[in-house]
């Protein structure tokens, strides 16, 4: 079953990254900008699986997904961390984000949490 | 620097580290040895170095902390009892792998069988089982017994993939995604350790629920990066106790977002900074002097912003290499302890001011010199517990090494309430060992007596022991202390105990030091050593035994003239600059021909040229103008 993925990171190269390994799935993806665009952008698409990066300029990542929590507490959010952010990560789970993946991304990690998460 | 020689770095810097709160966990569960947060200490030290170890293939290392773990696994579960044996054992095995750490491609070559036979001993005072036996064997018998809540319990025993990375992150995504089935009761290990991710790849979740053993196992199983999931039933008399608390393990323990962001520098590339800060610093003093020399106002404001950032970087670079006192604070404690022990004396160790920051180079350098101050604590002032209740004292001495900030200084002090020394001894080893005539030493005042100790070639110790006797004495001490800028002082009172002071410069590769002339040339001396300047009339100077002194309020002040010592010709004239410095204790007034004033300067090493072993130089420094001036060490000058 084909869904919508929503990829929020401010680094097109991050987002054309993950857009090629996610892409043969099938499911439609959607680019948001940073934060507060991947507010808007859930909002407007209602997304099933939400990729959210950490670091963003204007809305952080932690911010973006509280928001998106708020807005449905059923969101599927994935947190995109690096190595060093674990206990980020840990508060974002705590925060209801569903799972995470670590950059530099590896392509079988990322497709299984899509196949987990959709 | 290639990839295997960077784990190489890492793996020896977090070792130590490892070693070190093995060390202080072990220190204190000597007095407390039930202490359940110092056991665990010990074992997830043990734990890391294992797992650390083991990743570099150090095998032996790996075998080592393995047993220890081990060990201290037993104790954490109660099953035996630190007792002194237990803890001597582990202190032996602390040496051992500091050893073995210190150079961990021969640690292969060491033979750790008997240590290993030591730990896994079975006469270790065991720790009767209470009603544990019990429950445990009624849980083999009835699997799918019901709790008292009418939950099931489960044991879930989660591995993760072998390239997970972030491994507490991913546990926490487990117990999220099992706490919306059940309630969490224990995690093994505790929650606060899957949080710091000390835990290898598997770990285990006690959870009580309503759902069945597959609902449990699909809930972990939707986690990424997970390889393995095994869900048993389980009982045990903690996991019971907890229930009724009604515990929610994921309440509670949530961390705040805290991001330490620190980078490894050797300590090379902060020398060479610093040497290029130094370097810079001549030039712009260099800058200053040809700007007023040609009177080039235009150049007076961008002169000013360099000073200032030049100022500004000395000061960053200085600040990066400081580190705390603790680092050589810290092995104390242990060699107090063991030469305690040897000695059959009774004492006790207090530290102060651990966390005062010195340049690393001048930590390094007084290492040395405080272990030598601490031993003869030890050998010499601490006297033995029988004596002590004579005199009236307690059992137990003390020995209090404090570290102190005093405006551009350190001070580190060593105070033991000893029986302290004995001027009239001291005058008659002096004159026994033939460092002077009989006359000589009964001239000597009782400060100067006890300053004896710090004269090459004197030792009070009728009977030398294994420490104390190894050849470096207090002169040795005293060089070190006055080559890095810094002095050294000592009190002492018979009967009460012996004060040993040190002052110390911040930093060692920049020192503070007023500017002298002495004929036609420059010498610097370190500020620490510095009392005051005063000018005095020539017949002011009065002669005692033949010495040059003079009456200050009271006090008599000898006098050297640099000029004498230097051989350079005098000036002659009625009014004669003195510089007061202290020196071993006693103050001593150096004559000069001028002070030029306060100056940082740079020191540049005497080690490896042609002044090497000349006595009373702490170094050189460059001059603004490009000359060489030398910095004056006051301990080993007179």
């Amino acid at each position: 079953m084909a869904g919508k993925i929503l990829l929020v990171d401010d680094a097109a190269f991050m987002r054309m990254m993950l857009k090629k390994i996610i892409a043969p799935t099938g499911h439609e993806l959607l680019e948001a900008v940073d934060g507060s665009d991947g507010i808007v952008k859930y909002k407007e698409h209602k997304p099933n699986l939400v990729f959210c990066d950490i670091v963003m300029p204007n809305v952080d990542g932690i911010e973006c997904l509280k928001q998106i929590m708020a807005l449905d507490s059923n969101a599927k959010v994935v947190m995109c961390s690096s190595i060093g952010q674990q206990t980020v990560v840990n508060d974002a789970i705590k925060i209801g984000a569903r799972d995470f993946i670590v950059k530099p991304f590896d392509a079988a990690k990322v497709l299984e949490a899509v196949s987990k998460n959709m | 620097m290639d990839d295997m020689d960077e784990y190489k770095e890492m793996f020896a810097v977090e070792s130590a580290e490892h070693l070190q709160s093995m060390n202080d966990a072990l220190l204190s569960l000597e007095k407390d040895p039930a202490n359940s947060e110092t056991i665990n200490v010990m074992f997830r030290a043990a734990h890391t170095l294992k797992g650390m170890s083991a990743t570099m293939g150090y095998t032996n290392i790996k075998e080592l902390t393995h047993n220890m773990e081990n060990l201290m696994d037993r104790v954490r579960k109660n099953e035996i009892k630190l007792d002194s044996s237990a803890i001597d054992v582990l202190f032996e095995c602390l040496d051992t792998l500091e050893k073995m750490v210190e150079t961990p491609e021969k640690s292969s070559e060491i033979d750790i069988a008997s240590l290993i036979g030591k730990l896994s001993r079975n006469d270790y005072v065991s720790v009767p089982l209470k009603d544990e036996q019990t429950v445990q064997t009624n849980a083999s018998i009835n699997p799918r017994e019901k709790s008292e809540t009418g939950c099931n319990i489960y044991e879930i025993t989660v591995t993760l993939h072998e390239s997970c990375m972030l491994k507490s992150a991913r546990s926490t995504v487990v117990m999220r995604n099992l706490s919306e089935i059940g309630e969490i009761i224990e995690t093994v290990p505790p929650i606060k350790d899957l949080e710091d991710e000390k835990f290898d790849r598997e770990f285990k979740i006690i959870v009580s629920t309503i759902e069945d053993a597959k609902k449990l196992e699909d809930a972990s199983k939707k986690v990424s990066e997970i390889s393995k999931v095994e869900v048993k039933s389980h009982t045990g008399s903690k996991s019971r106790e907890k229930i009724e608390e009604k515990t929610c393990v994921t309440e509670g323990s949530k961390t705040s977002i805290k991001s330490v962001q620190s980078v490894r520098v050797s300590i090379e590339r902060l020398d060479s900074l610093m040497n290029l800060v130094g370097e810079l610093i001549i030039n712009k003093i260099r800058l200053i002097q040809l700007a007023s020399v040609h009177k080039l106002d235009d150049l007076e404001e961008t002169l000013a912003s360099l000073n200032r950032l030049t100022n500004d970087l000395q000061e960053e670079i200085m600040a990066s290499r400081m580190v705390p006192i603790e680092q050589i604070f810290n092995r104390f404690p242990r060699m107090v302890r063991d030469l305690a022990k040897n000695q059959e004396k009774d004492i006790d160790l207090i530290l102060e001011g651990g966390d005062i920051e010195l340049d690393r180079t001048v930590l390094d350098e007084i290492g040395d010199p405080l272990v030598h101050i601490l031993r003869n604590c030890i050998d010499h002032g601490i006297e033995s517990p029988g004596v002590r209740k004579q005199n009236g004292k307690n059992e137990k001495g003390t020995i209090k090494l404090t570290a102190r900030r005093e405006k551009n200084h350190v001070v580190i002090e060593a105070v033991d309430d000893g029986k302290g020394m004995d001027p009239q001894k001291m005058r008659e080893t002096a004159v026994k060992k033939g460092l002077m005539t009989q006359e000589e030493a009964a001239k000597l005042s009782d400060i100067e007596a006890i300053n004896l100790s710090f004269m090459a070639g004197f030792s009070t110790a009728e009977k030398v022991t294994e420490i104390s006797g190894r050849g470096v004495g207090m002169d040795v001490v005293r060089t070190k202390i006055g080559g890095m800028g810094g002095s050294i002082k000592l009190e002492s009172v018979l009967g009460k105990g012996t004060m040993m002071r040190l002052k110390l410069p911040l930093t060692v590769a920049i020192i503070h030091s007023l500017m002298v002339k002495v004929g036609s040339d420059i010498y610097a001396i370190p500020i620490t050593n510095v009392i005051r300047d005063l000018s005095i009339k020539k017949e002011e100077i009065k002669t005692i035994k033949g010495e040059e002194v003079v009456l200050i309020r009271g006090d008599v002040l000898p006098l050297v003239r640099l000029h004498t010592l230097f051989d350079i010709k005098g000036n002659g004239s009625e009014e004669l600059l003195v510089v007061v410095v202290e020196r071993a204790g006693s103050n001593v007034g150096l004559v000069v021909d001028q002070v030029v004033g306060q100056q940082e300067v740079i020191i540049k090493n005497l080690d490896n040229n042609i002044l090497k072993g000349v006595k009373g130089f702490a170094g050189a420094t460059i001059l603004g103008d490009g000359n060489v001036a030398l910095i004056l060490d006051v301990g080993t000058l007179l």
